[in-house]
């Protein structure tokens, strides 16, 4: 297809830019040098031809390497032997079998109706970006489209921690991280590095799971008590061992089953229809048992059924109960 | 509702090069049905073919060569028919973010009892970490919550467009009896939320599962005014004419707050991460609890009738009357 450079220039379309880049460096076997990139590529070319100088031209090209990455589009680069020594010679290349899908995958339309009604989850915008990107890819898999869409259907996730995000990149990087962590009834924040292994959602809470290099071991901490941005290094960890990331979870775990809390309930008080207690029987209160995280969290949930429950046991959930309604008393005053 | 056009230059890129990998394995194809498979509007189609055509490399600083033609004719008449073609022809991989995103939406459905047992979604993890750059990193695990025996009843009328009944108890403690024609179900924290329109008060509304007992899916239908809400803002909290304005002050820990309220952010200190905002409060007494809920990470400015209601709350919550109240100075 030839075609002598009689299409009108949209003003500098970056899509097309970068549809441009990918096409051409994933054709070329040897490798393009940005020299030959700008003469290449309209958009670096009209822009040398506008008069744009060098210098200019290389910042927009790592903005646009950069914006491939993030699109998960993998750049390799290389030096040929006879350029040693010259980094205007390194080449850029896409490698076909990096970029492509694996041949012979077709999506069904009931799996494509299960990644769309995937795809909804999130709240969070960037996340639920990346899954409406990810869908596009998949839906190229599939021929057929799925026939309803099941509005309403999928439950939408919320991650109001700002270090969601932050943290999700550093596991899926493998970055070791650093943040300001407030324990529970503690005024100072400390300092704390991990080895982020896993976000995890548990008890109707998102905890960041991994090791900690200052104890040593393995730590749970609640995204909802990192109290600064998070700081990412830019070295990387080894990844967990699949025995390792299963001791993380049976560690917490035997930590859950260990806590036990025993409450007097109001009958027919909305506490009692907050943990689901039968509506026949007898007219009285009733004794219930429930295993808790964390003693400070259980303690926010029951201080919405102030005058419902009652705490048997144990004392420190009754103490943390109190120590909240004498701060929101002390605070109010 | 079909998307009506990419916001950015990173969003439409994004969308271009799966769309070739569909044109390439379903051309010839209607524009009409590539926007239905890919949800959006047949401008959006038009603009990735016209992005597609003009896209060219220079070849030996002397000619420009096009990667992909398009038969015009075809194309009037409303089908994608390729005429030559030079470039990639098969989708991208996933990025490792789109995978996690992905798959972490797999395994919440699959901790929902309706497709607990579906081996489709064991199937597409397998297809994700396949076709993902880096592998399946797997950065998300969702445990399931409390499961809650209203929910299964509540999904199964969802799908089944059916309306429900159910005993409710609403932060006014009144028990009442509701119909309603459920429309979204959303986990909070540990809490389900049903967002359905009411038939009692003949409105969208918002439902704690745990508040509610002994939903039954009735074999009555859903009424048009609820099939006529289409979409739902996020927010748990749906405000109205008749509520306070309450300036509150939250610390990290409270952050949740702002967005179950939609909360309006009036500044935010960067050293504490403290953050003053503006919410509305339908039922001021509920005020009381929201923020005894935050053991002192969230406070209330303003106004002094809404102060007023937290401290009665938390004073009558430790048995300590009004008069012993500690005096401000």
């Amino acid at each position: 297809m030839v075609n002598s450079g009689g299409y009108q220039r949209d003003k500098s379309d970056a899509a097309e830019r970068l549809l441009n880049l990918t096409l051409a460096l994933i054709s070329t076997t040897i490798g393009l040098t940005k020299a030959e990139l700008f003469s290449a590529i309209r958009d670096y070319r009209n822009d040398l031809q506008d008069g744009v100088n060098f210098k200019t031209l290389e910042k927009k090209f790592e903005r646009d390497k950069n914006e491939l990455r993030a699109s998960g589009i993998l750049i390799e680069t290389r030096t040929l032997d006879s350029d040693m020594g010259d980094n205007q010679q390194t080449r850029y290349l896409i490698s076909p079998t990096g970029f492509q899908w694996p041949k012979g995958v077709e999506l069904t339309p009931k799996q494509l109706q299960l990644l769309q009604l995937a795809s909804t989850v999130w709240r969070q915008a960037s996340l639920s970006s990346e899954a409406a990107k990810g869908l596009d890819r998949l839906r190229a898999l599939g021929s057929v489209s799925p026939t309803s869409d099941l509005i309403g259907f999928a439950p939408k996730v919320k991650t109001h921690d700002y270090s969601f995000v932050p943290l999700s990149d550093a596991v899926a990087e493998r970055h070791p991280v650093s943040f300001e962590y407030r324990k529970a009834g503690q005024p100072k924040a400390e300092t704390r590095n991990l080895q982020p292994w896993r976000i995890t959602h548990i008890e109707g809470q998102w905890i960041v799971q991994g090791w900690d290099t200052d104890a040593d071991d393995y730590r749970n901490f609640l995204l909802k008590r990192i109290v600064s941005d998070i700081k990412t290094s830019a070295e990387t960890f080894d990844a967990p061992t699949d025995e390792q990331v299963l001791e993380l979870q049976r560690l917490l775990d035997e930590h859950i089953a260990s806590n036990v809390a025993k409450l007097r309930i109001k009958r027919d008080s909305m506490a009692w229809f907050h943990f689901d207690l039968p509506s026949a029987g007898t007219s009285e209160d009733q004794d219930f048992e429930l295993q808790y995280m964390d003693v400070w969290l259980l303690a926010d949930e029951l201080r919405d059924y102030a005058g419902d429950i009652t705490v048997i046991e144990p004392k420190e959930l009754d103490e943390a109960i109190r120590h909240g309604f004498e701060k929101v008393a002390a605070d109010h005053a | 509702m079909p998307k009506a056009k990419h916001s950015t230059g990173r969003d439409r890129y994004n969308f271009l090069l799966p769309f070739i990998g569909y044109i390439m394995q379903n051309e010839p194809v209607e524009i009409s049905k590539a926007a239905k498979h890919f949800d959006v509007e047949e401008q959006v189609i038009r603009d990735a073919i016209h992005t597609l055509t003009v896209t060219a490399t220079w070849r030996n600083n002397d000619y420009e060569e096009t990667y992909y033609n398009f038969h015009t004719e075809e194309l009037e008449k409303g089908i994608i028919s390729l005429q030559e073609r030079n470039g990639i022809d098969s989708a991208p991989r996933l990025s490792a973010r789109q995978a996690a995103a992905l798959a972490t939406g797999l395994s919440i459905l699959s901790t929902l009892p309706e497709f607990s047992t579906q081996r489709e979604i064991q199937e597409l993890l397998d297809i994700i970490s396949k076709g993902s750059t880096v592998g399946a990193p797997q950065v998300f695990d969702f445990r399931p919550g409390t499961v809650d025996a209203d929910a299964a009843i509540i999904r199964s009328a969802m799908l089944n467009g059916h309306r429900i009944s159910c005993e409710y108890i609403n932060n006014r403690q009144e028990h009442s009896e509701r119909e309603i024609d459920p429309i979204r179900l959303d986990p909070r924290g540990d809490v389900w939320f049903l967002r359905g329109y009411c038939l009692k008060n003949k409105e969208l509304r918002s439902f704690r599962l745990d508040q509610m007992r002994k939903a039954v899916e009735l074999d009555v239908e859903i009424c048009e005014e609820a099939k006529a809400i289409q979409e739902i803002d996020d927010a748990d909290y749906i405000a109205n004419d008749t509520d306070v304005e309450v300036i509150i002050e939250v610390d990290p820990e409270a952050y949740a707050m702002l967005g179950d309220f939609s909360a309006e952010i009036l500044k935010s200190d960067a050293k504490t991460n403290r953050t003053t905002a503006s919410i509305k409060v339908g039922y001021l007494p509920y005020l009381g609890k929201v923020i005894a809920h935050y053991g002192g990470s969230a406070r209330v400015l303003e106004p002094e009738s809404a102060k007023q209601v937290v401290r009665e709350y938390a004073l009558t919550a430790l048995g300590k009357s009004l008069d012993t109240l500690p005096k401000d100075d």
